[in-house]
Order: C-alpha cells, then structure tokens, then sequence
C-alpha cells in the first residue's frame, strides 16, 4: 500500500513533470508561419513586421514561408492537410472566406479544417471617387444610380475581391444597379479611377490612402462598423441607413484542425503580447491596418458570420468561381 | 523540310480545334459582351487557320528529296533522353532528398552519362558545387526548397 | 533653368557618400541577382525591404531603385551566354546576344549592352526630369480602350519578330494567345484549361515557359551532337564592341532610348512591350533585316536598351501620381509609405531631396553599373570557353533552381521541362519561340482591355476608332499588317510559281 502510494506519486510527479516539460517545450523547432502569397504582398508585410516579435514572445523561433497561388488557396490547403502539431499555422484572410462562399469546389472548409488561434489586424475597405468628380456624398450617388439604372461604372480589385463583395453588398441594400468593371489589383482600379474611366472604385483603404491625401481622389463613405479616428469625416455606410454594409479585410493565424489547445493557447499569447505593444501598432498604422486581436473562441464565432454573410452575398448577387 | 513537320501541323489544327469546342462551352457570349471563352474561339481559329496554311504550303511545294530525318547524328536522340532523364529525377527526388543531395546526384549523374568525365573530376565539381548552391540559394537567399532529409531548420541551430 | 537647378541638388543628395554607397549596393545586388537564377528584383527588394526601414526614405529609395535596374542589366548577361532569359524583357536579348555569343563575340554583345543601357539611363534621367509630370498627366487618359489598341498594334508588331519562316511565327503567337487564356478568367471568374490543377488559377508562369522554351532546349539542342568544345564554336573574338558595332548600334541605342521611355511609363508590360517593339524597329529599319536572327549587333542593342530606358520610365507613375505600375514598383510604393512619404504629385514640391536625389542616383548608378559589368565581360565570356559536357549540367541546375525559385512549386518545374522538351521538337522544325511568348504576354493584356472596354461602353465596339489615341493605335495596326503582308503574298506567289 504504502509502496504503491510512493509509486502513485511517483508516477504522477513524472508524469507532471513531462507534461509541463511537454508544455514548455513547444517550441522545440521553428514554427512556420504560412503565407499564402508572394514576399513582398501586403500579407508578407503585416507577418514580417510581427515575426521577430511574435518569436521573441513565444520563445521560440518562428519562420515566415510564402507559399503563393490561385490567391492563397493553395496554402490553405496545404495547411488544411498538415500535421496538426502547431508547426505549420496558416495566415488565413477574408478572401479565404469569400472564395469559399463563391466557389463551391474550395478544397478545404474554413470551419472544418482549420483551428483559429487569433485574428491579428483589420482593414478598412472604402468607396473612393475621383477628386473632381460630381458625386459630393453617398447619397448623391445612389440617387444618381436610382434614376438611371445601370449606367455607373463600379471598378473592384477583381471577381470576388473584397472590393467586389463590399459593393455588391451595398448594391443590394441599396436596391440600385450599377456594372461591375473586374480589375487585376487595386492599382489598375486606381489608375482607371483617377483617369475617370471608372465612376468609383470599391478597395482596401491603403490603395489610395496618398491619393485621398492629395485631394486627387474623394472617400464618400467606408464600409466599417463605426467611424474610424484617422478618417473621422467619412461616413460609413451604417450610419447611412444601411446597418448591413459592413464589411473588414482581416487576416488571422489559424492551425489544422485538432490542434492541441495548450499550444493554440500559447501561440495566441505571444500574438496578443505583440499586438499590444505601441510601436506594432504604429508600424501596422502606418501600413494602412488596424491591430486587432481577437482570441481563439471569439475568432471562431467571427469566422462562422463571415462566411454566413458572404454565402448570403454571393448567392442573392450571383458571385460564382468555377 | 523534316520528318514530323506535317505530323505537328496536324497537330496544331486538332488543338485548334479542341480550343475552339472549350471556348464554346465556355460560353462565347456575343460581340457587345464577350464570354470567358471568346478568345479562346478566336485564337483557336486562328491556330487551325494558320496551321492549315502550313499544311497547304508543305503539300504544294514540290520535294525534290524525301525529308531529312528528325535527328542528324547517330545517337542523338539516346543522348536527349538521357540528358533530360537527369532534371527529371532531380523533381522527382526533391520532395524526399531535399535540394543538396538532389543537386549532387545529378550532376554526377550528367557528368557521367553524356560524356564520361573521370569520376574523380565528376564527384569533385559535383560536390562543392552543390554545397556552393546550397548555401547560397537555399541558406543565404532563402529559397524555400523542401527539407528532404537534411532539414535546414535542424542545421540553422548550428550556423550562425 | 528650374531643371538644372533640380538636378543639381539632386546630385548634392546622390553624392553624399552615404547614399553613393547604397547605390552602389543597389546595383552591385542588382547585377548579382540578374545573374543568378532563383531570385528576380522583386524577391530581392522583399528580402531588403525591412532594412530599410532603419536608413532615411531617400537611401532606401535609391538602394532598391539599384537593385531593379542593375537586374534588368544583369538578366542580359545570362540570355547573351547560355540562351536563359532572366524574365520575360530579356526574351529578346536571347534571339541576336546568344547567336553572337556562338559565334564568339560574346564579349561585344555585353558590351554593348552594358553601354546601351548606360547611354539610355543617362538619356532617361534627363527625360524623366523634364517630363515627369506632363506624361504623368497623359498616362491617365489612357483607358482600357487604349490599352487594347496598344495591345493590338503589340500582337501586330510580334509578325516582325519572325526571322524564319513566317507562317510558323504566326501559329507560334495564335499558339501562345491559347496558353495565355490558361487560368482564372479575371472578367467572370471562371477557370479555364486548368485541368483541376489550382496552381494554374493563376495562369501559366511565364518564368517556366521562357526558361523551358529558351534555356532547357537549348541544351537539348546542344547535346544532340557530340560536343566536346565549348558553346563558342570559333575563337572568341576581342571583348569590346569593334568601331563597326558602333556605328550599327547607335541608332537603335538610341531610337530603343525614346521608346522604351514612353512605353515603360504606361502600366502593364511596358518593359517587355518596349524590348521588343524595339527589335522590330530596328528589323524594319536595318538595311539587312537578313542578319537579324544570325548575331546582329543592332539586335542586342536596340532592346537592352529600351528596356532599362523603360525602368526609367516607370519610376513616372509611382513617383508623380503614385501608381505603381508593376510589382517590383509596388514594393518601393511599400518602402516609402513605411517611412510615412505618400508618393503623389506632392512630393515633388515637398520632398525635393527624395524625387530629385533618387533620379539623379539613377544617373550615377548606370555609371557605376558600367564600370562594374565592363570588367567583369572578360571573366563571364570564360564561361563559354569552359566544355560543354562540363557547362551543361550547370545550366540544367541553374534552370531548375530559378523556376522552383520564383513560386517554390514544382508543378513549375514540371512546366519548364515540357516546354524544354515541346520547344526542342518545335525549334528542329523552325519554329520560333519568341512570338510564342509575347503572345502569350499580351494576350490576356489585350482581352481584359476588350472586355473592360465593352463593360465600360455598354457593348459599343466603335469606341475604339472614335476615341482619337485608340483610333490612332489601330489604324497604325492596320498599316503595319499592309505593309509587312502584301511584299509576303507577292514573294510567295513568286516563291510558288516559278522559285523553288
């Protein structure tokens, strides 16, 4: 009895100590960070400002690799179909959500096959016009389009952008029509824009924060949740009577599915760590985002809207990727 | 004129033709508003158009000799196989030996079997130039190869 | 006189010795990377793209400006020795560079190529300070109308790229139109022709198909006969282009200066469009267009050239309007916007040192790269005296490692060998690669163009003849296809008659 008992405590105390060793260790080789485009994308950028941080707050090394193509799917397949140890976390954006809501053949489920750890920055998306152009506000621009249906011409980044479902989701709570001009990028948009060959251009504010600063070219109303400080003067589409335009670029860290939750845990503390500290915030400002952590349960709440609305879009807006 | 020119002519007109049927089911869409496949239509078109015009002119010339054959030299096309069998391997292998010991295989391999090089020469170049591009490519630019069997992770502990 | 004095506090900036060195960084990592495979200057300025977050916004600019310039320089050197165009703007370089390389003058080729793009940067920076802001302005009236007539005057201009037999060119480029519609259709975002593969959403890379089509099958070629020499099949002859070079490239130096210029500022396949629109100038213009193919100097010296008249060119929209107008210049869009500069028509008013101190830059650096690459001609044409049997399988290496570089996927690489193989069939039977690639190039250019257009005008096709830059562009189209086809009907008429 009394052997057996020194033997239980034994046994736990090893047992302890190899768990908490287990802990500890993670970890115990470099963790790499998966971005599903080229170096030098605005998605490279946000993770390499972070990366030296992030390492310093994990203890441990982590490793930025681009695995670009066909826009970041088939990194989130490959990450989809990795060993769910912690090693290999995916940067996961938006356009991961829409390009499921409109592609029904995405070989991998943002829901299923992932594990969220934590969202890391937020972007703003606007409606820009030229400088010039005769539209003051918002609402002279849905009055414009109400009178004559489909002869605006609405420029986007490309077919299922988030400029793309950011405008169509204001056309349809708008109840107005307008054509869709697909560009490859935000700055051949721009271009067409501040050429007058396109009457607005929906994107992410960053594209044209210079522009907007040279009065070469207007934002008559952003697509975020409540007025940002940096553009207090623009309105957003909410306050405009229209609660359900809204919409974020964000990008987040998520891991395989079935990922062990002490490690999820820890990744998600080293990320918040460095997400709090001013001099991020300043860098990631000066890149045109917003940090903005969102922990491991809440993220996986806000991925599963995200992709509820963006269905919702595409299928009332016929967005189809084949 | 060689051996195969009408054969790749051909060729040309049957892709032609399988472009164009892919650009109609596509959708073609219509002069005032082109559909995903419209160019597609087009360019095969074209592509059977002109190989067409390639096959008209081979038969109208008169040929005062048979054609020449495709490979000149005795051992040509031996020699093309065994050349191309060399990169082939290397992205085959790559996954699972990883870009040093991939690098080092064929080279030796090419420096044997096209022209026998002494082995002493072939495995010396072979080997410090595939440590050579190691470390330049994969460690000091970061070209992210696979890890293979050496992983450069586990190796980057002791570099500095 | 406003520009003198511009340029002058320019150069105060440039000469700083801080900033020389940069500069000097800048072009030497430039030269460097266009020389070996794997990295291009975009993988390159990513790579710095963080250390210059700790050096003032000008050195930084000027350091990453080095590195793009001295990449497009040193891309030739590789096209000019061993057949492999870096990117797709040294495509050209390869038709004329590789074939004087063979006949030993290798050494003259890079030599006047080092030289053309020195005088054409030097020309450049005095265009770009005079005329930076009026050509801003005018690089904004152009609409996808516009670019689609300039991507048709483009498709034209390719016919006077064949030097073989020109009905094998045209199937060449209708060919290279089918492979530039692989991927996702950017109008409707359908795939197309990716066989399920999703690496091929994004198109065929061009970077397997030029190294496929130019480096692998050359080496193919190569090792058809049993070749224990080395590439140059003659003595290789003096390093330096000879009095006689001279006078056959200054012309196309400088008339490949004026456009690659104007065709860099527009966004879009500016540089590539300017490299070879200058070769097929410089054919229609030479008064023995036969030597084009066979190691003609104007060849090499017309398109090298232009295309780094046109990463000139390109610094136009980023630095005036702030538009990047290809990746490389978003990346430095990204350096400066870090250091909390928004490039606009502002900053030249409000940043003088940073505007006018990087062009000048642009200026010192063509020196430095000449003085850098003019030394280094005589160890690089070594490589041509080293035995084939020994070079070859670094060129296969070196291939492998540049495609497997740019997208780490070995779909690419798996690419690149088919098109190995594919051009070294076609190559034995005449056909040429270079309209292939273009075509491939301007192919989607042109059909986003249409359809954007069409969306635009509601379905009206006379927009491009109305509009007078669009009108301008076609209705030089249709007088270039007169002109080239109606002499071809009439010499094979005869050909079929009474040649033969």
């Amino acid at each position: 009895m009394r052997k057996n008992t020194w033997g239980f405590v034994g046994v736990a105390v090893l047992l302890g100590a190899a768990l908490a060793a287990g802990a500890a260790e993670y970890p115990e080789k470099p963790v790499n960070l998966v971005v599903g485009f080229a170096a030098g994308g605005e998605t490279d950028i946000v993770v390499r400002a972070l990366n030296d941080k992030i390492s310093a707050n994990l203890g441990g090394q982590t490793v930025v690799l681009n695995k670009p193509g066909s826009g970041g799917l088939l990194a989130a397949q490959t990450i989809a179909n990795s060993p769910p140890d912690g090693y290999n976390l995916l940067v996961l954006s938006l356009s991961h959500v829409l390009r499921q809501a409109a592609d029904e053949k995405t070989p991998f489920n943002v829901l299923a096959d992932f594990e969220p750890i934590c969202r890391i920055v937020t972007q703003p998306i606007v409606l820009a016009v030229k400088g010039d152009s005769r539209f003051r506000t918002i609402e002279e621009l849905i009055e414009h389009a109400r009178a004559n249906p489909n002869t605006l011409n609405f420029g986007s980044p490309g077919v299922g952008s988030l400029g793309h479902f950011s405008g169509e989701l204001f056309k349809s709570a708008a109840g107005i029509q307008f054509k869709h001009v697909p560009f490859q990028g935000s700055a051949p948009g721009v271009t067409a824009l501040l050429g007058g060959h396109i009457d607005f251009l929906v994107t992410a504010r960053p594209a044209i924060t210079g522009k907007v600063a040279s009065g070469d070219l207007r934002i008559l109303a952003s697509f975020t949740d409540k007025r940002l400080p940096e553009m207090a003067e623009v309105p957003t589409f909410a306050e405009k009577g229209y609660p359900a335009v809204v919409m974020s670029g964000w990008f987040a860290f998520v891991a395989p599915a079935k990922t062990p939750p002490a490690v999820i845990q820890k990744m998600d503390r080293a990320v918040a760590k460095t997400l709090a500290d001013p001099a991020v915030i300043e860098a990631l400002g000066k890149l045109g985002f917003n940090a903005a952590h969102l922990g491991p349960p809440e993220l996986k709440a806000f991925i599963a809207g995200e992709l509820k609305r963006a269905s919702e879009i595409a299928r009332k807006e016929n967005i189809v990727i084949q | 004129m060689k051996r195969g020119d009408g054969l790749v002519g051909f060729l040309w007109v049957a892709l032609g033709g399988y472009v164009v049927f892919s650009g109609f089911r596509l959708g073609f869409g219509s002069f005032a508003s082109p559909g995903p496949g419209f160019i597609a239509v087009w360019a095969g078109s074209l592509l059977i158009l002109f190989a067409a015009g390639l096959l008209v002119q081979g038969r109208r010339r008169r040929q005062p000799a048979p054609p020449a054959p495709f490979w000149a030299e005795p051992g040509a096309g031996r020699r093309v196989l065994l050349t191309l069998a060399g990169p082939v391997g290397f992205t085959l292998l790559l996954k699972f030996l990883g870009f040093f010991l991939c690098a080092l295989l064929m080279l030796v391999y090419l420096f044997r079997a096209i022209h026998p090089h002494r082995w002493r020469l072939a495995l010396l170049l072979a080997g410090s130039s595939a440590l050579v591009c190691f470390v330049v490519f994969q460690y000091f630019l970061q070209i992210q190869f696979p890890p293979g069997l050496l992983d450069l992770h586990r190796l980057k502990g002791w570099l500095p | 006189m406003e520009v003198i004095a511009n340029l002058a506090q320019g150069f105060g900036v440039a000469v700083q010795p801080t900033n020389l060195l940069f500069c000097f960084v800048g072009v030497f990592v430039g030269t460097l990377i266009g020389v070996l495979p794997g990295i291009g200057p975009l993988g390159a300025i990513a790579l710095l793209l963080p250390t210059t977050f700790y050096i003032p916004p000008e050195s930084a600019l000027i350091m990453l400006a080095g590195i793009y310039y001295g990449a497009m320089y040193g891309g030739s050197t590789t096209s000019v020795l061993v057949n492999i165009p870096g990117e797709a703007a040294s495509v050209v370089t390869c038709i004329d560079g590789h074939q004087m390389a063979k006949q030993g003058r290798a050494g003259a080729a890079l030599g006047i190529a080092a030289f053309g793009s020195f005088i054409g940067g030097t020309i450049t920076v005095f265009l770009l300070a005079l005329l930076a802001p009026p050509l801003a302005r005018m690089a904004l009236t152009f609409g996808p109308p516009e670019y689609f007539s300039l991507m048709v005057l483009g498709l034209c201009i390719l016919v006077y790229l064949a030097n073989g037999p020109i009905s094998k060119a045209l199937v060449m480029a209708a060919l290279g139109i089918v492979l530039g519609i692989v991927g996702t259709d950017t109008i409707s975002g359908r795939s197309r022709f990716t066989f399920g593969f999703f690496e091929l959403d994004d198109g065929i890379g061009i970077i397997p198909v030029v190294m496929g089509l130019f480096g692998v099958s050359e080496v193919l070629l190569n090792v058809e006969k049993k070749m224990e020499r080395s590439i140059a099949a003659v003595k290789l002859k003096g390093l330096l282009p000879t009095r006689q070079d001279w006078k056959e490239s200054l012309g196309p130096i400088f008339r490949g200066t004026f456009l690659g210029f104007f065709l860099g500022i527009l966004p879009g396949g500016g540089a590539i469009l300017s490299s070879f629109a200058s070769y097929a100038m410089e054919k229609k213009l030479s008064r023995k267009p036969e030597s084009f193919g066979r190691g003609a100097i104007a060849g090499v010296a017309g398109p090298e050239t232009a295309n780094n008249a046109a990463t000139g060119g390109a610094f136009i929209p980023l630095l005036t309007i702030g538009i990047p107008t290809n990746a490389v210049m978003a990346l430095m869009l990204g350096a400066l916007v870090i250091h909390g500069l928004q490039p606009g028509p502002l900053i030249m008013k409000e940043q003088p040192a940073l505007f006018w101190g990087t062009i000048a830059s642009m200026y010192l650096g063509n020196g430095m790269l000449l003085l850098l690459n003019l030394p280094f001609i005589g160890l690089w044409v070594q490589i041509l005296k080293v035995r084939y049997t020994l070079l070859f399988p670094f060129i296969l290496l070196f291939c492998l490692i540049g495609v497997f570089g740019v997208n780490y996927s070995l779909l690419d690489t798996w690419l690149m060998l088919g098109f190995g193989v594919f051009g070294y069939i076609l190559r034995k039977l005449d056909y040429e690669m270079a309209p292939l690639v273009l075509a491939m190039i301007l192919g989607p250019l042109f059909e986003n163009a249409l359809r954007q257009s069409l969306i635009i005008f509601n379905g009206n096709p006379l927009v491009f003849f109305t509009r007078p830059i669009s009108g301008a562009f076609l209705a030089g189209s249709l007088l270039l296809l007169l002109s080239n086809l109606l002499p071809w009907m009439r010499r094979r008429k005869k050909y079929l008659t009474d040649d033969d």
